[in-house]
């Protein structure tokens, strides 16, 4: 399974990394809200993609330089239909969740979530017993 | 008070409650943005510590000798207790009393319990506790506000966890009350209990319990106090039953999507967590 993981905090990004390229995951990393369209490829914005991706899953912390937010979401779902996409946040924020689930994310973490967890949410496998 | 609406000075009186009002509204969402920000700055660094102490432990690193297993179980429980504290505190900055707002939504109560265990599981297994949650298939959806119950259920899942010796019990179970209007959630552990002389006062503020498995256990004391203010404000009960040396029944009572008079006050368009 491959994963987009859009986390600002740089030590967190490698903790991340280190603890999900364990479960065989493979992790493409983004600083910035821009860095992960940028990866994901030229879509022209408003029109969605053909459902053909390299990515099975998105991890993003809303808040991450520009893009952010929902309207990040918003765009990480466009440009990837069929991939699951999870947030993990620090803001504990009510308003912040129905916005991005409102903007196309499967669920809403405030971080920390073990690794176990987040494999389950983006559907890489049961957690451990 | 009656107003003559065709008063000069009422309309003056009037625009200057209008303005009171808006700059109320101003504060609060000055303060609530504050708040976020507050636990986003704590939880992302608490996060990095506890998600490399897990690599640790699940020996992705390397083996760990026996020496290094209790360090790393020592940084997950500190880490553990330091999250459950800024839960704590920024309820409680949020709480602000009666003024505090619910926010309810329906929402499932197996999906929370199953994220509490979650993000309980590391201590669970370094605790080598059981925890276990009974089926649930007949109680219909909650209709709470769902991040103030978690942090309910958190809180007691975590006091479960920290009084229970190595080898023990955590246990979630749920019934009906009232018919279908209400469902009685209750947290059981096979832990030390609380002495009869602690239990009307363990959920008052800055109380913590005297007793305990780890004598270093430290806390805010706020957390059971935060607790009974969010059941409460659902229209609640909550409570304990415990004798000491045979474990603790928490339970706590909350409005499901059946219990009419609590949906009307509430609800004002649909919402559904996921």
């Amino acid at each position: 399974m491959r994963l987009l993981l859009v986390e600002d905090d740089e030590t967190l990004r490698e903790a991340y990394r280190l603890v999900l390229e364990a479960r065989d995951l493979e992790v493409v990393a983004a600083a910035t809200g821009e860095e992960a369209l940028s990866i994901l490829g030229a879509v022209a914005d408003g029109a969605v993609a053909d459902g053909g991706t390299d990515f099975d899953a998105v991890v993003v912390d809303p808040g991450v330089p520009d893009p952010s937010g929902a309207e990040l979401v918003r765009r990480l779902r466009r440009r990837l239909p069929g991939a699951a996409l999870v947030v993990l946040t620090g803001r504990d924020d009510g308003a912040l969740r129905e916005e991005c689930l409102a903007a196309g994310a499967d669920a809403f973490h405030v971080k920390p979530l073990p690794a176990a967890r987040i494999a389950e949410a983006i559907g890489a496998g049961p957690p451990d017993g | 008070m009656v107003v003559d609406q065709n008063s000069p000075d009422s309309q003056e009186y009037v625009d200057s409650l209008e303005r009171e009002l808006r700059d109320l509204r101003n504060l609060e969402t000055a303060r609530s943005q504050f708040l976020a920000a507050v636990s986003h700055e704590l939880r992302t660094p608490l996060s990095a510590i506890q998600t490399y102490a897990e690599a640790l432990s699940d020996e992705i690193l390397g083996r760990l000798d026996e020496d290094q297993r209790d360090a790393v179980c020592s940084i997950l429980r500190a880490t553990r207790q330091s999250l459950d504290m800024v839960d704590e505190i920024l309820a409680f900055a949020r709480s602000g009393g009666d003024s505090a707002e619910l926010d309810p939504v329906e929402f499932t109560l197996p999906e929370l319990v199953d994220e509490v265990r979650g993000t309980h599981e590391s201590l669970l297994a370094r605790k080598s506790l059981t925890f276990e949650s009974g089926p649930m298939p007949a109680i219909p959806a909650l209709f709470a506000d769902r991040g103030k119950v978690s942090l309910v259920l958190g809180n007691l899942v975590s006091n479960a966890i920290d009084f229970t010796p190595p080898g023990g019990r955590v246990e979630v179970a749920a019934r009906l009350v009232e018919e279908d209007r209400w469902t009685r959630i209750e947290v059981i552990d096979t832990g030390v209990g609380v002495p009869a002389s602690e239990r009307d006062r363990i959920f008052d503020e800055f109380v913590s319990r005297d007793s305990g498995v780890d004598r270093e256990l430290g806390g805010t004391g706020l957390g059971l106090s935060i607790a009974r203010r969010v059941v409460h404000m659902h229209g609640g009960e909550i409570g304990v039953e415990s004798e000491v040396g045979e474990g603790s029944r928490f339970y706590f009572t909350l409005p499901t999507v059946r219990n009419e008079r609590f949906v009307e006050r509430h609800r004002e368009t649909p919402a559904v967590a996921q």
